[in-house]
């Protein structure tokens, strides 16, 4: 969680963490904050009016001004502080309209925020805060969702031992050099699945969470980028794009960047001596399928030689229960082929055994 | 690490019966146990076994097994029952997959955990029996080991059944070459299983598999949260006019030249219609009922709600805090848009109209004047679309 947290406010996307009341989202801040060295700024957006946010008309001589409040004075000092919106979903849906400068811009009034600064809120859900609104959809999509969860057994760790601070990892200086690569990543993805740029939630239920439009696939591509820097684990990669772009989007884009990371089957094909068994059995299978699959979508003698072949490297490398049920796919759809007597028999006992003969 | 050719042909045999477990089945990851006496399966995806034992098994048994613990992977138990007292929570989830896995298709190895055997109806989720398990005073008629070794499919799973760590299992994978799936990699095979399910012809799938399927890709709300969250915006949509006036001074103003406004709210009025007709659902009326009101006392209505029932004509109308207070007169015909224009000739006139009801009545044309939002709930699986001015929403048990 505190990692996750640390990646997005490195990478200065906004953050919205959603937790029940007590579980430590704030003091979680302040720690991060102790840690980075970063100066913080707490304003509780339930107790604060649009003004606060949009700026305090004053007049002046040459006409009205809208005055920032002293915290974001204080922020524009810091150079690269952290402002921190606490209880941003009891706000009035005023002043949560206010702060959707606020957040995405970094504009309080007239004052323009430097663009170090990191913006993160937090929330306890509708359901459990005392007079509480739903995020607006527009207000929802400038955020990173993270959800804190409490584990029981870390608690009375940290109870009996003392909190232990989790180690940051901080990006490197160069790690905006990642954003473009990223960013054509996503976009590739979303020429394969352009239905899932934009899609408005439609159930009520969902409307204050995540959900994936340009301005979100945007703030995946800096997380990605910041994720791919530090070489961070599936978990929190997946963590963070669903956060931007809801469940749904996100899994689907990983699935697709999975398949991407198979070789492509007909380079496969033309160096059918050479291959090489993916180590994860479901990767494996992945592979093996797709060979057979544009073997038999077009049929040479060639072709179909190759693939016995690489039927049999993958048998020699273990993976022969797996190659199993590709061969007895590739058999099946033959369309007259000869069948190759040797590979074969290197599966037969097996088939036989498993009852697929 | 060579694995046995028995377990290598019991999982292209669970995939020549089931081709759409593939990616799941393939990931498992093996892990040669002597001495373990049978299989397990943690929450990462890797499988114990007793390489002796597996040569004793049949393959059929063996591929049931790898079959049962795909399931309890798949079906997120670890999840789900963590914290629950391991032995309950797995003898419940055995019994929410095994309610299906009988006939031909199958054999145990050992007699498996049914819902009959816990005396418990087939169909309900690893939850509900759990919490019949903890009633029963003697809960269990199945026999354990008392050595604590696994029985998969019979009470004994490993901690993909429970979340709770056994003593053979490994310490969670850490770091990119690690043995095992981390959960963003399981939710991965996850969504691909669901979707060669989504995608197999219809009736080579077991009925259990393709309502897990349906549920992860397409999750259903629960109405209770749909409700309330619609009711939240309605009310929210009515306060949150929220605006500027002049007629009491800012409490910013000090000694600055320029006067601020100060900021009002109007509080909502909401009106509840209740369909009183012959027809209704009596234990889906008085749940939602309950949960409307409930819903807003949360958002601070304090000055209570007027409640209308109405068959074909408005029978009584009150003024409740509470939604004990509320009673039900009626029974004749239905008309639930005599209802909905006799809410807005009361005084104050409300902003927010529910309508709770079964949808078999004739609806206004269009939203009577006066009315920002009106939120029908229709209850009941066969109740009729309401009208599309208004936000509908279906309540089911």
């Amino acid at each position: 969680m505190s990692q996750e947290l640390s990646i997005a406010m490195q990478a200065r996307v906004p953050v919205l963490l959603w937790g029940s009341p007590g579980t430590g989202k704030t003091s979680q801040i302040n720690a991060l904050s102790k840690t980075l060295n970063r100066h913080v700024e707490c304003v509780i957006a339930s107790i604060r009016e649009p003004a606060d946010f949009g700026g305090l008309p004053v007049l002046d001589d040459t006409g009205v001004y809208l005055h920032a409040p002293a915290w974001a004075h204080r922020l524009a000092l810091a150079g690269d502080g952290i402002l921190f919106i606490d209880e941003i979903s009891t706000a009035a849906p005023a002043t949560q309209a206010a702060l959707l400068r606020v957040v995405l811009d970094r504009v309080v009034g007239d004052l323009v925020l430097p663009a170090s600064t990191s913006v993160v809120a937090a929330a306890n859900p509708p359901s459990e805060a005392a007079g509480g609104w739903d995020l607006s959809p527009p207000m929802a999509n400038r955020f990173c969702h993270l959800h804190c969860t409490l584990d029981p057994q870390s608690w009375v760790d940290g109870m009996m031992s003392g909190f232990s601070i989790a180690e940051i990892t901080a990006l490197p200086i160069e790690w905006e050099n990642k954003i473009p690569e990223s960013r054509s990543l996503i976009a590739s993805f979303i020429k394969h699945r352009p239905y899932l740029l934009l899609q408005l939630p439609v159930a009520d239920a969902a409307r204050g969470m995540a959900w994936p439009s340009p301005r979100s696939w945007d703030m995946a591509a800096r997380l990605l980028a910041a994720c791919k820097a530090i070489q961070a684990d599936d978990g929190i990669i997946a963590t963070l794009l669903s956060g931007c772009v809801g469940d749904g989007p996100a899994l689907e884009f990983l699935a697709w960047q999975k398949t991407l990371d198979l070789p492509d089957p007909e380079t496969l094909l033309a160096n059918a001596e050479q291959f090489k068994m993916p180590e994860r059995g479901d990767q494996a299978f992945a592979v093996l399928a797709a060979v057979v699959s544009v073997v038999t979508h077009k049929l040479t003698e060639k072709r179909w030689k190759a693939a016995w072949t690489i039927l049999a490297r993958a048998a020699e490398q273990g993976g022969k229960d797996i190659a199993a049920v590709a061969c007895k796919t590739l058999v099946t759809q033959r369309k007259g082929m000869p069948l190759p007597v040797k590979e074969l028999q290197e599966f037969v006992p097996l088939l036989q055994k498993g009852g697929l003969l | 690490m060579m694995v046995p050719l028995e377990m290598q042909a019991a999982r292209i045999n669970v995939l020549h019966h089931h081709p759409y477990l593939a990616s799941a089945v393939w990931a498992m990851h093996m892990v040669p146990v002597p001495g373990l006496k049978t299989m397990a399966v943690d929450q990462y995806f890797r499988l114990y076994f007793d390489p002796e034992i597996i040569t004793k098994w049949s393959v059929r048994e063996v591929a049931t097994v790898i079959e049962h613990e795909v399931a309890h992977l798949m079906r997120l138990h670890f999840v789900r029952m963590k914290g629950c007292e391991p032995q309950l929570a797995n003898i419940a989830a055995d019994a929410e997959i095994n309610d299906d896995m009988f006939g031909s298709d199958f054999a145990f190895p050992f007699t498996p955990v049914t819902p009959k055997s816990i005396n418990q109806p087939i169909g309900l989720l690893a939850e509900e029996y759990y919490a019949a398990l903890l009633e029963q005073a003697q809960p269990l008629s199945i026999e354990l080991s008392g050595d604590g070794s696994p029985l998969p499919g019979s009470g004994r799973c490993g901690s993909c059944a429970t979340g709770t760590p056994q003593p053979w299992e490994m310490e969670a994978p850490q770091g990119a070459d690690a043995n095992g799936v981390t959960p963003a990699q399981a939710e991965l095979i996850r969504r691909d299983v669901a979707t060669k399910i989504k995608a197999s012809t219809p009736g080579t799938v077991a009925k259990s598999w393709k309502r897990w399927a349906d549920e992860v890709l397409s999750p259903k709300v629960n109405w209770r949260k749909e409700l309330a969250a619609v009711v939240r915006h309605s009310v929210a949509y009515v306060i949150g006019s929220t605006d500027f006036s002049y007629r009491r001074p800012s409490r910013r103003q000090g000694k600055s030249k320029v006067i601020l406004p100060t900021m009002q709210q109007p509080t909502p009025e909401v009106a509840i219609i209740i369909d009183t007709s012959g027809s209704i659902d009596e234990k889906l009326l008085s749940q939602s009922l309950g949960e409307v009101a409930g819903i807003l006392k949360a958002v601070g209505l304090r000055n209570g709600v007027a409640v209308l029932a109405v068959d074909a004509h408005v029978q009584t109308t009150k003024r409740v805090l509470d939604s004990r207070q509320v009673t039900l007169k009626g029974g004749g015909g239905t008309n639930m848009g005599v209802g909905i224009v006799a809410a807005t000739k009361l005084k104050p006139r409300p902003q927010v109209v529910i309508v709770l009801t079964d949808g078999f009545t004739p609806w206004p044309e269009s939203m009577p004047r006066g009315l920002k939002r009106v939120i029908v709930c229709l209850l009941g699986v066969s109740a009729p679309d309401g009208p599309s001015w208004a936000t509908n929403i279906r309540i089911e048990t």
